[in-house]
């Protein structure tokens, strides 16, 4: 994180988009019901797995009760396939994206084709980028700083906050294409569940992230024969690259003017 | 059209073929509402390829939209030409559009369809040693480069379909004697002369 330190107190600077480590993409097509998919599924599955090094069923109730089925490959992907959806998220991108595109359009293909989808009602595609932050307060100060709101000191609705959070969502399409921009912050908890009598002296785990997520999606539906998955990827992830320090700096002017 | 499967689907590729260059989109019917095996109905106005140039204009797909549209604009001024008597300018237009199909057929990596139809229109264009001899043939190749633009990655059964068409008006062609007599002057004779 871009910070700098007077008199041992954390400054925060102004955040560019060079800030930001790749966390997560998911890509998401969504189809009219599919009513092969359930036959199809193994066919898929051992398509899939000649191309993972290792595909393993992560079947869970809720999964079962959703009609979907959910793949973990190589560790990396998470593929769930249900009669309406398919989506799959690179929970451990490289520094280069090439690898997720890749994987995503082999499995998109493999989908595509062995389920004879010919149309989708919306395709999307969500780059999650983040930055870790020292502690919760740099956190929410830092989203506060984006949302351009300032964080409410006195009571409001009968509350008077001693704990409050931001976050900020910007939408927009032009009638074919459109993108969701959120920024807001990610607080994870690692915690541990021992038997009973067991004392295991292990400290506990907050991380404390800004997320800067931003999906893509299509807002007509699209057919296969129209629609090149590489060109999809590759398309948003450069526009990515030329337009989110603009986004940002945009969110921090605002945020200036209202101080 | 070939591939349709479904009334669903016809109406589906009926409007990607009616689509044009000048929009991202097209507009399917909305009257099929009361239609119970109609998905379109429900899903609204499709998008077709022209909506990826929009996101990445300098990928090979936006270079081969572009490409095929300028082909297709050309291949509709040439139309008109002919359609206004005007044998010359359209012989000229035709014979300016017939390089961009080897251009296109470069473009073939994107898909076997490209390649197939870029293939059909050098081959067929190449044999047209007069545009007023094959005036169907333009047809069909404008039909062609038009559903190649909206649908570069149609199926194969469907390419050779718009393939074998644009090939059969091309494999028997009587000469350019229109257009040599035009050229001449006696733009009556070329006028009264059967086509």
């Amino acid at each position: 994180m871009n910070m700098q330190y007077v008199n041992g107190t954390e400054v925060l600077m102004a955040l560019d988009f060079s800030s930001f480590q790749k966390t997560r993409l998911l890509f998401e097509a969504r189809f009219p019901e599919s009513f092969i998919i359930s036959d199809v599924l193994g066919t898929i599955c051992d398509q899939l797995s000649a191309r993972f090094k290792s595909l393993k069923s992560l079947q869970n109730i809720q999964n079962i009760l959703q009609n979907e089925s959910l793949y973990s490959a190589d560790n990396r992907f998470a593929i769930s396939i249900s009669s309406t959806k398919l989506s799959i998220t690179d929970f451990k991108p490289a520094a280069s994206w090439d690898e997720s595109f890749e994987a995503v359009r082999e499995i998109f293909l493999v989908v595509s084709e062995f389920s004879r989808l010919r149309v989708f009602n919306r395709i999307g595609t969500r780059f999650q980028y983040s930055v870790s932050c020292k502690d919760r307060k740099t956190l929410r100060s830092r989203v506060g700083e984006f949302a351009g709101i300032a964080l409410p000191k006195k009571s409001i609705f009968r509350i008077e906050p001693i704990s409050s959070v931001a976050s900020y969502k910007f939408e927009a399409d032009d009638g074919d294409l459109g993108y969701i921009v959120q920024l807001y912050p990610e607080e994870e908890k690692l915690e541990y569940s021992l038997p009973i009598g067991a004392t295991v002296d292990i400290p506990a785990k907050e991380t404390f992230a800004l997320m800067f997520d931003v999906d893509f999606f299509t807002v007509r539906p699209v057919s296969l024969e129209s629609f090149d998955i590489m060109t999809w990827l590759r398309g948003w992830q450069r526009t990515l690259n030329q337009d989110a320090d603009t986004f940002l700096k945009m969110g921090q002017s605002l945020h200036g003017r209202r101080d | 059209m070939g591939d349709v499967t479904s009334i669903n689907e016809y109406f589906l590729k009926s409007n990607v073929v009616g689509a044009t260059p000048g929009n991202a989109s097209y507009s399917t019917s909305t009257g099929l509402g009361g239609s119970s095996d109609s998905f379109i109905a429900n899903l609204g106005p499709s998008l077709n390829a022209a909506v990826l140039r929009k996101i990445d204009p300098d990928a090979t797909l936006g270079k081969f939209l572009d490409l095929t549209r300028q082909a297709i604009e050309k291949m509709d001024e040439c139309i008109a030409f002919l359609d206004q008597g005007k044998n010359l300018d359209a012989d000229d237009k035709f014979m300016a559009t017939k390089p961009m199909f080897a251009e296109i057929f470069m473009h073939r990596d994107l898909s076997d369809p490209v390649g197939l139809i870029a293939l059909s229109c050098i081959q067929a264009s190449s044999k047209v040693l007069a545009v007023t001899d094959a005036p169907s043939a333009l047809t069909e190749i404008r039909h062609a480069l038009n559903r190649l633009w909206a649908a570069p990655f149609m199926s194969f059964m469907e390419a050779s379909n718009l393939s074998d068409k644009i090939l059969s008006f091309a494999s028997s062609l009587p000469g350019y004697n229109e257009v040599a007599l035009e050229l001449i002057g006696d733009s009556d004779v070329a006028k009264s002369s059967p086509t």
